[in-house]
């Protein structure tokens, strides 16, 4: 490629330098005041030669044509042999020669303007033609776009609906699970009760509506109801106390609100701050409770009441109509067993996306759980938030949420940076409660 | 012989300045040798003093054997030069451009006429300029050599004592560069530097004379100490000279003191002596500062050093390494200054060095070389120094330049130069401006005897003539000569461009002698064609070549029909031209195949001398804009192939953005070739990048050989290739297609490829021969061996043995 003319110059050396260059070379390289092109893609083009050459004749017979066409205004030299310098007679022959050829002259110029005209019209012909062509090309493709893009959407849908009714066939199979393990639990526990009957007798295990509590016994119980209202009053805070505490549970019930319904159903409504605090959100609410004087305290609010007990009264309740269950500090007071039937008859009752919340005291929190927990004698056992978010696991709820509440205040803990500081606040000043949140699963079909 | 001239601001013998010196020295020499000398100078005393103000008394005096003349100064405008002087001295040289005047021409104006000015010399210079056979002015700054050169012109040489300064880009300093019959050069890296500021133009009128040295004789006592310094204790570094910072007196000092810090321990002294107002004496850093000493304990102060330091960027010879030489130590020169490099270098006489930290190494080199390598410089520069410092040899190459020897002189001279043993005048170290210096590039006028001389006239027959063309030149060349030679000649043409009317002889108005001899020039058939034909008398046919026609077929057939036409008429023509020459051994092949006896070649002849003028400044302002300007020169058509060019320009700027390329040649809107070569730049949108000039006078000609980074020929049919010789005059790199002549123009220079089609590669390849300085070099020096061949002298031989054989046939 490169001549060897030059001893002193390395012909491979330079050849290889060439490669390095042209491979380091900017393809699209911006021109100054120039737009940027893709200079390679023209030059690749390689301007069809014979079109150009072509033109390019076209081109210069009519510049020719047109340079010659114009009239003389001097007289060629090959005249000079003739005795012609008198200027009077070269203007003569000048004037002659252009007015003899002017007519000539006029079909000389519009002839090379209709040259020129005919070029342009071709262009424009074959510019036409060639946006014909295009514009045609264009619907075939748009067309066959649309048949495309239409097959891909079916396929899509039909993708995610296969999808949907997996998930959902999961969902019901593991309900089905879990409904069958509860039943086997309590075949068990029946059995158990059965077998063990004697022993317990003291335990008091209801598995049904209040059958082997007298009136007598009835009775008694509603002696404490006075106490516990001065008790409360004491103990639990005041109204307007609790009012706040109970906001933090709004966004849950708006949730299920959505997803379900707005009939909520409070058990131990107490004083009934929760349903005057749901009522005024719009909320259909209704609260059942066995403190008579608190119940009476509902109704002199004008909130819907029932003196009833909790499970007896889900019981009635038809399936799946249920916005919410809520029950505040009351799991507590429940034997275990009610405990779990109390769970299976909420999801029951709860519409799919309804919630189940229950606020209870947090053992995890040395002072709750060794002192503050038995400030209450109607307490029973401590229940740590492992045990309830199991159970509420266990019974169908999903998601299920534990949720820290009432921490004491800061200027109560041990002021220090150090682990055993910060431990001891952890367990001594942390959440005195915790709420359980569970939600009934969407679209549960069991079988 | 009638006297010659010195014109000098300032004349004096203790007058202190090279350029003062220089003057004395030539003067008194010349004078020695038994010429006569006369100096015309002013009043005023030296150049520290007021240039307005006379000193001496005006008159004619005899000084030292030479006619002084003095003539009072004018009054001047001190406050105005003083302006503009400052005004160019706060220019950056990096801005400066060649052929381009840093300041307005009111400005420059004042520069020349404010400037120290005697009306009453100039006056003289007009009205006695017949008796003086030669003038030399110097040096090139001042106002009378700017104002008094023009008027002496034809006998006026000029000694510029150039340095790169902002003075050298003045218009007025061009002006009489080019008017001047000749230029002195003190070295060879001062007629660089005036080739790269003047053009190519004034090589053929250039002389590197030389300057000497003195040569002290006597040493009656050796001088030990100087003051308080003592010449034996320590080894020292010498740098001799006026001290200030133009001189590099503090970078030198610099340079010292990193040296000193980095080798504490080292026993290495600096000395500098020399006039100048500050002491740099620090006796605790090892610097010492004699101030001004005399002759003789400045050679003392030579004959100890361990090494001449010079670090002057400013000098347009330097005395003090020649005098350094004289002694046998060796020198360092600063690589930026050309005319102390080039000196240094071509001797091997020491080293060269020009950052600060290259200059604190040579003192570390020089401390720690051996007395035998320091010897050896020192040697080698004494070698140098004798061959071109001396003095003797300086004077001879003055008159030779002056035209002061007598013809039989030059012969004896010219016969010792054929002697390989005889080293009088050339130097054992031919640089490219002296190597062809002593043969004179113009041709040299025949002593043959007349006797066998027939013809009286011999005349030349072209078809057309025009402004600018090659052959049309060659046919002028041819005639000079053969004027020269004592022979009638005209030239005779069918066509003529108006512009040139007044050189030809107009057919068919004027008559051929039909007993003259004639050159017919052939290039394709035409309606001179039958008239050489029918020329009974002895005549030559040269051949410029016809261009294939299949280059022209696609775009013009018509043409290209004309011109196969021509093809076939070439055997016709051999039977009635039996004597034939071609421009290169390419057209003469298609001579000898189409049947013509023996051709011969006879080469283009071109002479750089035809650019002995100032270029186009509008242009030369343009073109120097920081872009990369490629050029072609040639007629657009379509075997020189300007489209290839244009396609592979702008693959050229995928790899290099800041470039354009320049189409210097003729095209016309009614050929299509030149409608396709528009179409495919529009198509390319390189418009703005890609300029054709049409035709070109002689300026803007020079002005884009001057300011041309490469010349790139694609082109696939060249009779002989005239621009890419001229492209090697302006130190072009040539990048051409391997076609026709092109490889016998070249040989083996400039860079040729041989296929085309890999546009990229060739487009990466010019961008190297441009940005690969390296390469760059290589292939310009090729080319500074290869454009001798074209010169007159060496084409005259060729010319000879056409009259030759023209006066046999007759």
């Amino acid at each position: 490629m490169i001549e060897p003319n030059n001893p002193e110059i390395n012909v491979d050396d330079l050849m290889e330098q060439i490669r390095q260059e042209v491979a380091k070379r900017n393809l699209t390289v911006p021109r100054r005041n120039n737009i940027n092109q893709n200079i390679i893609g023209s030059i690749n083009l390689s301007p069809d030669t014979t079109m150009s050459v072509l033109s390019s004749r076209l081109q210069a017979l009519l510049n020719d044509a047109s340079l010659n066409s114009q009239s003389i205004d001097k007289l060629p030299n090959k005249l000079n042999r003739f005795p012609l310098k008198i200027r009077i007679i070269q203007k003569v022959i000048l004037k002659l020669y252009n007015f003899v050829f002017k007519k000539q002259g006029i079909v000389n110029q519009n002839f090379i303007s209709a040259f020129k005209e005919l070029q342009e019209l071709t262009e424009v012909k074959i510019n036409q033609k060639n946006q014909e062509l295009i514009n045609t090309l264009n619907k075939r493709f748009e067309f066959e776009r649309e048949i495309s893009e239409n097959h891909y959407q079916a396929l899509e849908q039909k993708h995610q609906a296969l999808e949907q009714k997996h998930t959902h066939q999961i969902k019901a199979l593991q309900l089905e699970l879990t409904y069958n393990k509860k039943t086997f639990a309590n075949l068990l526990q029946s059995l158990e009760n059965r077998t063990g009957f004697s022993n317990q007798q003291i335990t008091n295990i209801p598995t049904q509506p209040a059958s082997k509590s007298s009136y007598s016994e009835q009775e008694e119980a509603h002696l404490l109801d006075a106490f516990y209202v001065a008790f409360e009053e004491k103990f639990r805070g005041s109204y307007e106390e609790i009012a706040k505490r109970l906001k933090v549970y709004l966004p849950f019930i708006e949730q299920a609100k959505e997803q379900a319904s707005d009939t909520i159903l409070d058990l131990g409504c107490g004083r009934g701050e929760w349903l005057e605090f749901l009522r005024e959100k719009g909320y259909q609410v209704q609260g059942i409770d066995l403190n008579r004087m608190m119940l009476e305290e509902c109704r002199s609010k004008n909130l819907e009441v029932y003196e009833v007990d909790a499970i007896a009264h889900i019981q009635t309740l038809a399936d799946n109509s249920l916005g919410a269950v809520t029950g505040f500090h009351i799991i507590e007071h429940l034997p275990f067993p009610a405990l779990l039937q109390l769970l299976q008859e909420t999801i029951r009752v709860l519409k799919p996306g309804g919630v189940a919340i229950f606020e209870t005291p947090n053992p995890q929190n040395i002072l709750v759980s060794t002192r503050t927990f038995y400030l209450d004698p109607t307490h029973r056992n401590p229940l740590p938030s492992d045990l309830i978010q199991f159970l509420l696991d266990n019974t169908g709820f999903e998601p299920v949420e534990v949720l820290p509440l009432h921490p004491y205040e800061e200027a109560l803990q041990i002021k220090g940076t150090e682990e055993l500081t910060q431990r001891f606040n952890q367990y001594f000043y942390g959440p005195q409660d915790y709420a359980i949140i569970g939600y009934k699963p969407c679209n549960p079909s069991p079988l | 012989m009638q006297p010659i001239a010195l014109v000098v601001p300032w004349w004096g013998q203790d007058l202190k300045g090279g350029a003062e010196q220089q003057a004395y020295q030539v003067a008194t020499r010349l004078a020695q040798r038994g010429h006569k000398v006369e100096v015309l100078t002013t009043c005023c005393r030296a150049f520290p003093e007021n240039w307005a103000v006379n000193h001496y008394p005006a008159g004619v005096k005899t000084e030292a054997g030479l006619k002084v003349h003095r003539f009072p100064v004018n009054p001047r405008n001190a406050q105005a030069f003083d302006q503009v002087n400052s005004f160019l001295l706060k220019l950056p040289l990096e801005q400066l451009k060649i052929g381009v005047s840093p300041v307005s021409p009111t400005d420059s104006a004042i520069f020349a006429q404010e400037n120290i000015n005697s009306e009453a010399l100039l006056k003289y210079l007009k009205k006695h300029q017949q008796h003086y056979h030669a003038f030399i002015f110097l040096p090139y700054l001042y106002g009378i050599i700017l104002n008094g050169l023009p008027l002496v012109a034809e006998r006026a040489y000029l000694q510029p004592c150039l340095h790169n300064e902002v003075y050298a880009y003045l218009p007025e300093i061009a002006q009489i560069v080019h008017k001047a019959k000749g230029l002195l050069f003190i070295s060879e890296g001062e007629a660089q530097l005036a080739q790269h500021l003047y053009g190519p133009g004034i090589l053929p009128k250039s002389i590197v004379a030389g300057a000497g040295v003195e040569i002290p004789i006597q040493r009656d006592t050796p001088i030990e100490k100087i003051g308080k310094f003592s010449l034996k204790t320590h080894p020292f570094v010498l740098c001799l000279g006026r001290r200030d910072p133009t001189k590099n007196t503090d970078f030198l000092i610099q340079a010292y003191t990193t040296f000193k810090q980095k080798h504490p321990d080292s026993p290495l002294r600096l000395v500098l002596a020399g006039p100048g107002n500050s002491s740099y004496s620090d006796l605790t850093s090892g610097i010492i500062d004699l101030g001004l000493v005399e002759e003789n304990q400045k050679t003392a102060l030579l004959s100890h050093c361990q090494a001449l330091f010079q670090p002057s960027r400013n000098e347009s010879y330097s005395r003090v390494i020649m005098e350094a030489w004289f002694e046998q130590r060796p020198a360092a020169a600063h690589r930026d200054c050309l005319a102390t490099s080039l000196a240094v270098s071509t001797a091997q006489g020491g080293w060269l060095a020009s950052t600060l930290n290259e200059w604190a190494e040579l003192f570390h080199k020089v401390d720690q070389a051996t007395p035998q390598e320091l010897s050896q410089y020192g040697q080698n520069g004494h070698q140098y120094a004798q061959n071109n410092a001396v003095w003797d040899k300086v004077m001879e190459r003055y008159e030779i330049a002056l035209g002061l020897i007598q013809e039989e002189e030059r012969e004896k001279r010219k016969k010792e130069r054929e002697n390989p043993e005889s080293t009088s005048l050339s130097s054992p170290y031919p640089t490219p401006l002296t190597s062809h210096l002593q043969m004179g590039w113009n041709f040299t006028p025949q002593a043959s005897s007349r006797k066998s001389r027939q013809l009286k006239a011999i005349h030349q027959l072209l078809p057309n003539f025009s402004y600018g063309d090659a052959i049309s030149n060659q046919a002028l060349a041819i005639r000079n000569y053969l004027r020269s030679q004592g022979y009638s000649s005209e030239i005779f043409t069918r066509y003529v461009e108006e512009k040139v009317i007044k050189e030809i002889q107009l057919l068919p108005d004027k008559k051929l002698n039909p007993k003259a001899g004639l050159i017919y020039h052939h290039s394709i058939g035409s309606e001179v064609t039958p008239l050489a034909l029918t020329h009974p008398g002895a005549k030559c046919l040269i051949y410029h070549n016809i261009t294939p026609a299949e280059f022209f077929q696609p775009f013009d057939p018509k043409f290209a029909q004309l011109l196969a036409q021509g093809r076939q008429e070439l055997p016709t023509l051999a039977q009635t031209f039996p004597i034939a020459v071609g421009d290169s051994a390419y057209n003469s092949s298609e001579l000898a195949a189409c049947g013509f006896r023996e051709p011969s070649v006879l080469p283009i002849i071109i002479n750089p001398a035809q650019w002995d003028i100032s270029p186009d400044p509008h242009l030369m302002a343009s073109l120097q804009d920081g872009y990369k300007n490629l050029l072609f020169v040639g007629r657009i058509a379509p075997n020189k192939k300007q489209d290839d060019l244009v396609q592979a320009f702008a693959h050229y700027l995928t790899l290099d953005p800041d470039a354009r390329l320049i189409l210097v040649g003729w095209g016309n809107k009614s050929e299509p070739y030149y409608c396709h070569l528009l179409n495919i730049i529009e198509e390319l949108e390189l418009k703005e990048r890609v300029i054709i000039t049409g035709k070109v006078n002689e300026t803007q000609l020079l002005a884009f050989y001057r300011t041309a980074h490469l010349f790139w020929s694609m082109s696939e049919h060249e009779g002989f290739g005239v621009p890419l010789i001229e492209s090697m005059w302006f130190d072009i790199p040539v990048l051409a297609y391997k076609s026709s002549a092109v490889p016998e123009t070249l040989q083996g220079s400039g860079l040729m490829f041989t296929d085309k089609k890999d546009l990229v590669t060739i487009a990466a390849l010019a961008k190297l021969l441009i940005h690969d300085l390296d390469l760059r070099d290589k292939v310009i020096r090729a080319q500074q061996q290869q454009r001798y061949r074209f010169l007159p002298t060496s084409i005259q031989t060729n010319l000879d043995t056409i009259i030759h054989k023209l006066e046999q046939a007759f």
